[in-house]
């Protein structure tokens, strides 16, 4: 695949070439258009679909009016917002846009443009809630759960602060959350919470709006030409008033934004160093989490899955068939689809139902292991010989005694290795309960290599983690395979 | 428990006009037929005739669809109405044997014969020990007891099996063609074992193609043939002096 970064290098050699002449004339005549990832799933109001199935929003109006600036056309490509700055470094576009803070760690990899907006941060929370008034006193306050969007400022300024918090991959998520119930408070960007927040009527604004930064236009550190340009023309949009206009349209002007002729905050924080130590501490406690959240959804498959194959294999024909059902629904459906089901569909179904992330990944992922168990156990039944039975029978045993010391334990033979294969399996699935919140070891990965934007490192020291865990696991299955393989002397 | 062994005692296993069904078919036709206790029977005939059908019938395995069971002293009722306790006494009086073994592969030969005494009978780990180690040493495996079933001969196996039918402490025993997978030196290991539990006192009724040892060692041959029985008597009547046509064309075929 060619990449952006490629077109944006032939430009500049064609541009080399014709030196002297306008640069800009020289663009619009080559007609390639360049691309800005954004996020439209981060919703509103910086570029999110409208009612009428168009793409709308500020940022789409600012990439419009640059465009005429600079003439050379901007296309938009979707892209998961967590990922912008690696995306743009890769090549896969030529400019981030998308409420994209300016932090001293996105610094160090990107460059980034002139401020198009001063942001600060809203607290907002439950229409009813007492216990505090602003962000300073619900700091104050034990066992308040926060959330916000992952891979925001916000969510660098709470990890700093320590407190219980939990991230979502859009603001509709964590608002969502919020009027359930599940937790207290959302600290988010003004434009997010003045967009989601203000006009539902279950919550409110906790105090004015605080915390102050920049939104700025990311482009990679290997395109300077491309930065120039953008400065320019947001210079030309400031000084025009443009800018203004367009904020204004959106509601998003304010005394603050006053500071954008001068050029933004000029906030020269430092970046935070991770120390490897921190790291590994944090990434520890994602593993707890993840071992945890194995066990209990195995010994939940296990406990649904284990008297399902008895239904099937020696139940009555109808409750066969709810068991056949069973198994092809939660074994056909994907097992991230029904970890939302079960975590955000649930609660829609049964108000005032509040599973946490962790209950409802035990669910979900007990539910589809469960399918897999029950299969397993019903061929490992099914490969006892009737014979056997015959002969437990013979000697007066009841169903139940024959049962339990001459089929279980052989079919119990036959189940282990596969079971194995299955226990391992979950403990790897268990990385999607990062879906609904739940900060396992993946999850935690994320966190951490999205706020340093130290990808392969941390990658590398997660992916060491669930070896030394899985690894051994393996281990231990295959011994107590052959240990149950050997003979009982009773 | 009163034991029933000697000669001549009341009947263990009486039948009048039983009928079994498979499907549309009648596997068994109208059967009248007992074993004293003490009694060894063997019961003869062609392939699909009934036999086997008939043994599983006195322990429950399969139903019959009328007719009277009784097995020491307990009525069996048709259609699988036998009450458990019943079911459960005939099974512990009357041991079966299969032609396939059937030994437990998850137990060891000794917690083999261990199973039943402790499973069923209640009995402690220590006393179900001393009673199989006893009857292990009894078949000639006490060097085996330690070991996984499937390393042992078909002729082993089938002497696991038995002793772990006789840890029940059974009056009698259903032989279902119980040297039919075996070579003819290891039928004669487990064909001399049953010669002396008959001498024991044991009811012993055997499915089976042996037509020389039931000649010697059976009190009487049963030839059962289209679900009837076409012959009963002592051994030296039934293939010497048969009446029937039918018995001589089948010992024709079989001795050959």
């Amino acid at each position: 695949m060619r990449s952006p970064n490629l077109y944006a290098f032939l430009v500049l050699a064609w541009m080399i070439a014709f030196a002297g002449q306008p640069a800009g004339a020289q663009e619009t005549a080559s007609g390639k258009p360049i691309l800005f990832g954004s996020d439209i799933e981060g919703g509103g109001p910086y570029l999110f679909i409208g009612p009428d199935g168009k793409p709308l929003g500020f940022e789409l109006d600012i990439v419009r009016a640059l465009e005429k600036r600079m003439e050379i056309p901007v296309r938009h490509l979707q892209y998961d917002f967590a990922s912008l700055v690696p995306g743009l470094l890769k090549g896969d576009f030529a400019m981030a846009m998308n409420g994209l803070e300016v932090t001293p760690e996105r610094k160090e990899k990107v460059r980034f443009t002139r401020p198009y907006y001063i942001y600060r941060q809203q607290l907002a929370a439950r229409a009813g809630e007492k216990r505090f008034e602003d962000l300073d006193s619900a700091m104050g306050i034990s066992g308040l759960r926060f959330a916000t969007m992952e891979a925001t400022a916000a969510e660098r300024f709470l990890r700093q602060k320590g407190v219980d918090l939990a991230t979502y991959p859009s603001p509709t998520e964590a608002y969502a959350e919020l009027a359930l119930g599940r937790i207290d408070a959302v600290l988010l960007d003004l434009p997010m919470a003045v967009f989601y927040a203000k006009k539902n009527p279950q919550l409110r604004f906790c105090g004015p709006p605080v915390e102050p930064g920049e939104y700025a236009i990311a482009v990679a550190p290997s395109n300077p030409e491309l930065l120039e340009k953008l400065n320019s023309a947001l210079i030309g949009m400031i000084d025009s008033g443009e800018l203004r206009q367009i904020l204004e349209k959106w509601d998003l002007w304010d005394e603050v934004q006053v500071s954008l002729a001068g050029g933004g905050l000029h906030d020269h924080s430092q970046s935070q160093k991770w120390s490897v130590f921190t790291i590994l501490q944090m990434l520890m406690g994602g593993a707890l989490i993840t071992i945890a959240l194995t066990v209990c959804s195995f010994a939940f498959a296990i406990l649904i899955g284990f008297p399902l194959a008895l239904l099937r294999v020696y139940g009555p024909s109808p409750l066969r068939l709810l068991v056949i059902i069973h198994v092809e629904f939660f074994r056909g459906i994907p097992v991230y689809l029904l970890l939302l089901l079960v975590y955000f569909g649930l609660p829609e179904l049964l108000p005032g139902l509040s599973l946490n992330p962790f209950v409802a990944s035990v669910i979900g992922l007990g539910l589809n292991y469960s399918a897999y168990e029950s299969e397993i156990y019903r061929s490992a039944l099914q490969t006892v010989p009737a014979g056997q039975w015959e002969a437990a029978l013979s000697l007066g045993m009841d169903r139940i005694t024959a049962f339990r010391r001459i089929i279980a334990p052989q079919a119990m033979r036959v189940a282990l290795p596969p079971m194995t294969g299955d226990l391992v399996a979950l403990f790897k699935d268990t990385s999607i309960a990062g879906a609904i919140s739940l900060v396992e070891l993946n999850k935690q990965y994320q966190i951490l290599a999205k706020s340093s934007l130290q990808f392969l490192e941390i990658g590398l020291m997660t992916a060491l983690i669930y070896l030394v865990l899985s690894v051994p696991l393996g281990w231990l299955s295959r011994h107590l395979e052959k240990s149950m393989g050997k003979d009982e002397n009773n | 428990m009163d034991l029933i062994t000697s000669k001549g005692s009341r009947k263990a296993i009486e039948l009048r006009e039983v009928w079994c069904r498979r499907g549309q078919r009648s596997v068994i036709q109208g059967v009248n037929f007992s074993v004293a206790g003490g009694e060894t029977v063997a019961l003869i005939g062609p392939s699909g005739g009934g036999k086997s059908t008939l043994l599983r019938c006195l322990n429950g395995l399969t139903e019959f669809a009328s007719g009277e069971i009784s097995v020491c002293g307990r009525r069996l009722l048709p259609n699988g109405k036998t009450p458990f306790a019943d079911l459960r006494y005939v099974r512990t009086s009357l041991g079966m044997i299969f032609q396939d073994y059937r030994l437990f592969p998850h137990k060891s030969v000794l917690a083999n014969v261990m199973e039943g005494p402790i499973s069923v009978q209640g009995k402690t780990h220590d006393e179900a020990r001393a009673l199989a180690e006893g009857l292990i040493r009894r078949v000639g495996l006490a060097d085996f007891a330690g070991q996984s079933p499937g390393s042992l001969s078909g002729g082993q196996q089938q002497r696991v099996a038995i002793a772990r039918a006789l840890a029940m402490k059974p009056t009698g025993l259903l032989c279902d063609e119980i040297t039919a997978a075996l070579d003819p030196q290891l039928k004669s290991e487990v064909l001399g074992l049953l010669a002396q539990l008959r001498e024991e006192g044991l009811t012993i009724l055997m499915v089976t193609h042996e037509i020389g040892f039931a000649r010697k060692s059976a009190d009487r041959i049963v030839l059962l043939d289209g679900g009837k029985i076409i012959e009963d008597g002592p051994p030296e009547k039934v293939l010497n002096h048969s009446e029937s046509e039918r018995t001589r064309e089948f010992l024709q075929q079989v001795i050959g």
